[in-house]
């Protein structure tokens, strides 16, 4: 039996008085989509900053790749495999799209100062490789012809899909996705619907947050539905589906606690 | 012996005006997040206001520093209205309001330069009332300052946790999104704070100029000493900011004992830097990672 | 025409000055308002080096750029995994330290009464000694350092620190060593700035602790708001900002009016360009 790719134990995160996150534990297998749902507020996003390294959790312990994150800086985390998209798509409004899509890449030589100072002829062709390698991404998911635009001319949908492909372009071993469908057309849901199954099937593992349920069933290997701030279901997406917390969670209770 | 206690007390009074200062700094940078450089001038103004007070109108001592006061609320409140709140109307990031306070502290400092010039100005003439208590000198300027250090706080503590108002300040303090959410107006509150702010550095201004007189390069000085005493203290935390401010007077003063006393600024800045390096959550705050 | 001459000189050690604050703040996000300290360390360094340890003028300015740009990236260093206010704390403490250092260390820096009887330079055999002469090495100089940004900015380093400047928290889940960048930008500017105070301690032959404290570093600053990022804009806030005194000496305003009348403009252009014109008079077209 592999080890989860990732492993939260017992973590909570406290903010003064509210309980953001209390004593959750999950794994999230590797090559998998386990997607993470539940209503607004119930701490969904505050995991993934907890994961991510932007927040420090007040108790329990996260785990990635058999050793504990603890001691790492969000910038170190990333390097290890860890992509995280973020709800806003955060994307770098002033620069193009390309440049953009650029700065996914890993460890570009042209990143540090003095090399790129001093050995400027070879940076030029490693970062002209590097926008072709851009370019092709960009195409795969229909924004070739905004390389050139300024991300923040483009429309919300694009700009979603921009920040997908500055993530992926880190090859993460390890994708956080943070509710891609929201502000997105029918249209953009049903690519961005593809572009998941797309991973899927080249074994990327995924961390989703999702409120389409319609997604989630259609391509998670298995679900989480956190409420408050902690568990209250987990397993197939069949079986979560059918569990009576899960109609409470976005229904509302008619019934006691 | 004699020597430092004698600093130590001063250290203490001028730790007490610190204070003032800080706490006045520290609500404005804790509830709005702004950089509040102007608040080194609107004590600057206030030194000035007690000056031309007491020495142009020739008012007695007391009343000159309660103008000088009325005289600092009042460029709070406009530096609030006319300077910070069309800024952020434009959508003014923090780092755009910072620069604005410089803006606005520069043309300030400029103004009372060009009606005042530069030399230190004394407001006192006459000797103060004062104890000698174990060969130290005690002045009634020293009691004065630490007796309203101790009803302002009082006040302002009770202020902000009994009223309502009060509460609200706090609740934006802490989270400003859910206190919008909670239909809180920042806009009215962002006046009080203001008003508050400047009303604690007019009281400090006259304190110091009635003791040492006044001087235009104090500005950038003093306020140093504030962001350094809200940083040591703590972000987030009012009474360590304070608290930071009187140790930073008493720090200061016994520094005298060996060191020139020029060098002051450099002081506030060597333990600015060894809690940087050693304990950047200050005494009291909790250090905030990004989001 | 030699008052010509003598205004090109002074407008390209501020260009530079300017070029080397708009690499950190306008490009990078970092407010610095004590670059006039790292000319300072730039001026008296070089001076003292020269006249103290007879070492040559073009390593003079070197260790004293060495100096500078230590200076910097140490102030950065300690700040730059916590927020953006201890950093402009931190620096704005230097500046007022800096100043309290040239004034009161006077064994090293002559405090009040400044160093006087800088000699003019000689770089590489050539004595500079007339005003045309000077400027072509200020040009020179100018020339390298703003060859230097523009690579900077050009390369993916400079890709980067335009969306640190942007989106910091973005560009950590990138996997990019945010704080490593901060520190060799600032570092680098910090050592370009004080180009500039050694080019001016030559020019002058006589450097005071007043002409680097703060009131400079906010009218660099002002130079900077009001030209824009652009490389461009730094020319034109440099030319706008020094024309106002040049019409105050034609006037015959008396010399201490002057001072606080520039301050009067100076925090009033401030203010005024972020609140109607935050990019500056160059907006961004391709730079």
């Amino acid at each position: 039996m592999p080890a989860p790719l990732l492993e939260l134990i017992d973590v909570s995160r406290h903010f003064g008085g509210v309980r953001a996150v209390s004593g959750v534990s999950f794994g999230v297998e590797p090559r998998q989509i386990t997607s993470l749902i539940g209503p607004n507020g119930a701490g969904k996003t505050t995991i993934f900053n907890l994961i991510s390294g932007l927040l420090p959790p007040t108790g329990g312990t996260i785990r990635y790749q058999g050793a504990s994150l603890d001691a790492l800086p969000p910038q170190a985390r990333a390097r290890a495999g860890i992509g995280r998209a973020f709800q806003d798509p955060r994307v770098f409004q002033h620069l193009s799209a390309l440049d953009n899509a650029r700065l996914g890449f890993p460890g570009q030589s042209g990143e540090r100062l003095a090399y790129g100072l001093l050995r400027w002829k070879r940076v030029q062709t490693e970062d002209r490789l590097l926008g072709e390698a851009a370019e092709a991404m960009l195409a795969r998911v229909g924004l070739a012809e905004c390389a050139r635009l300024r991300a923040g001319d483009l429309s919300f949908g694009q700009q979603r899909f921009l920040s997908l492909v500055r993530t992926l372009a880190m090859r993460p071993r390890l994708l956080l996705l943070d509710e891609p469908t929201v502000g997105l057309t029918l249209e953009e849901v049903g690519a961005l619907a593809r572009l998941l199954r797309e991973l899927a099937a080249g074994s990327q593992t995924v961390l989703l947050i999702e409120h389409n349920m319609d997604l989630v069933m259609e391509v998670s290997d298995s679900v989480i539905l956190l409420v408050e701030g902690q568990i209250v279901a987990a397993g197939a997406p069949a079986a979560v589906k059918r569990h009576p917390k899960l109609m409470e969670a976005y229904f509302g209770a008619g019934h006691g606690p | 012996m004699r020597l430092l206690l004698q600093l130590l007390v001063n250290g203490v009074a001028a730790g007490g005006v610190f204070a003032l200062f800080t706490v006045g700094f520290a609500l404005v940078y804790n509830t709005t997040r702004i950089f509040h450089v102007a608040h080194g001038a609107v004590f600057t103004v206030a030194a000035y206001a007690t000056y031309a007070g007491a020495r142009l109108l020739h008012l007695p001592l007391v009343a000159a520093a309660v103008a000088a006061t009325g005289v600092a609320v009042l460029l709070g409140l406009a530096i609030e209205a006319w300077a910070y709140r069309p800024l952020r109307r434009r959508g003014a990031g923090l780092g755009a309001l910072m620069i604005g306070s410089f803006g606005v502290s520069i043309v300030l400092q400029s103004v009372i330069g060009l009606l005042f010039g530069a030399q230190e100005q004394t407001v006192r003439s006459d000797p103060l009332p004062s104890l000698v208590v174990a060969g130290v000198q005690i002045t009634g300027l020293h009691a004065a300052v630490l007796a309203l250090c101790a009803v302002l706080f009082t006040l302002l503590q009770l202020f902000l946790t009994r009223t309502a108002t009060g509460n609200q300040i706090r609740a934006v303090a802490d989270n400003p999104e859910l206190a919008a959410l909670v239909g809180i107006d920042p806009g009215r509150l962002y006046l009080v704070i203001g008003a508050l702010g400047a009303g604690l550095a007019g009281l400090a201004a006259p304190l110091t100029a009635l003791d040492t007189g006044i001087a235009l390069g104090n500005g950038f000085s003093v306020l140093l000493l504030g962001a350094v005493a809200t940083i040591v203290g703590g972000v987030g935390h009012l009474p360590g900011a304070g608290l930071a401010a009187f140790g930073l007077g008493i720090v200061q003063n016994l520094s005298v004992y060996v060191l020139s006393p020029q060098w002051q600024d450099a002081v506030v800045f060597v333990v600015l830097g060894v809690f940087l390096i050693a304990r950047p959550q200050g005494l009291f705050g909790e250090l905030l990672r990004r989001s | 025409m030699d008052y010509a001459l003598h205004l090109l000189v002074v407008i390209g050690i501020y260009t530079i000055l300017v070029v080397s604050l708009n690499l950190a703040w306008g490009y990078t996000g970092l407010l610095s308002f004590t670059h006039a300290a790292f000319a300072g360390v730039g001026a008296y360094g070089t001076a003292l080096l020269l006249m103290r340890l007879r070492l040559g003028f073009v390593p003079a300015l070197l260790l004293a750029c060495l100096l500078a740009a230590g200076l910097g990236a140490l102030l950065c260093a300690v700040t730059a995994r916590l927020g953006g206010d201890y950093f402009i704390l931190a620096v704005l403490g230097f500046q007022i330290v800096a100043t309290a250092v040239f004034l009161n260390w006077v064994s090293l820096t002559r405090g009040p009464f400044g160093l006087l009887g800088i000699p003019k330079p000689t770089v590489f055999g050539h004595a500079i000694t007339t005003t045309g002469e000077y400027l072509a090495l200020v040009a020179v100089c100018a020339g390298l350092v703003v060859a230097l940004v523009h690579r900077t900015v050009t390369l993916p380093f400079g890709r980067m620190l335009r969306a640190i400047h942007e989106d910091e928290v973005a560009v950590l889940v990138l996997g990019k060593d945010v704080a490593r960048a901060k520190v060799a930008v600032f570092a680098l500017s910090a050592g370009c700035a004080a180009v500039a105070g050694g080019l001016y301690a030559h020019y002058y032959s006589y450097v005071d602790p007043f002409i680097f404290d703060i009131h400079e570093s906010i009218l660099l600053a002002t130079m900077v708001v009001v030209g824009g990022r652009p490389l461009r804009g730094s020319i034109v806030g440099v030319v706008v900002l020094l024309l106002f005194p040049e019409a105050l000496r034609a006037l015959n305003v008396p010399g201490e009016i002057t001072a606080y009348l520039k301050q009067l403009l100076y925090g009033s252009l401030l203010f005024a360009f972020v609140l109607l014109r935050p990019e500056g008079l160059v907006r961004e077209g391709s730079a």
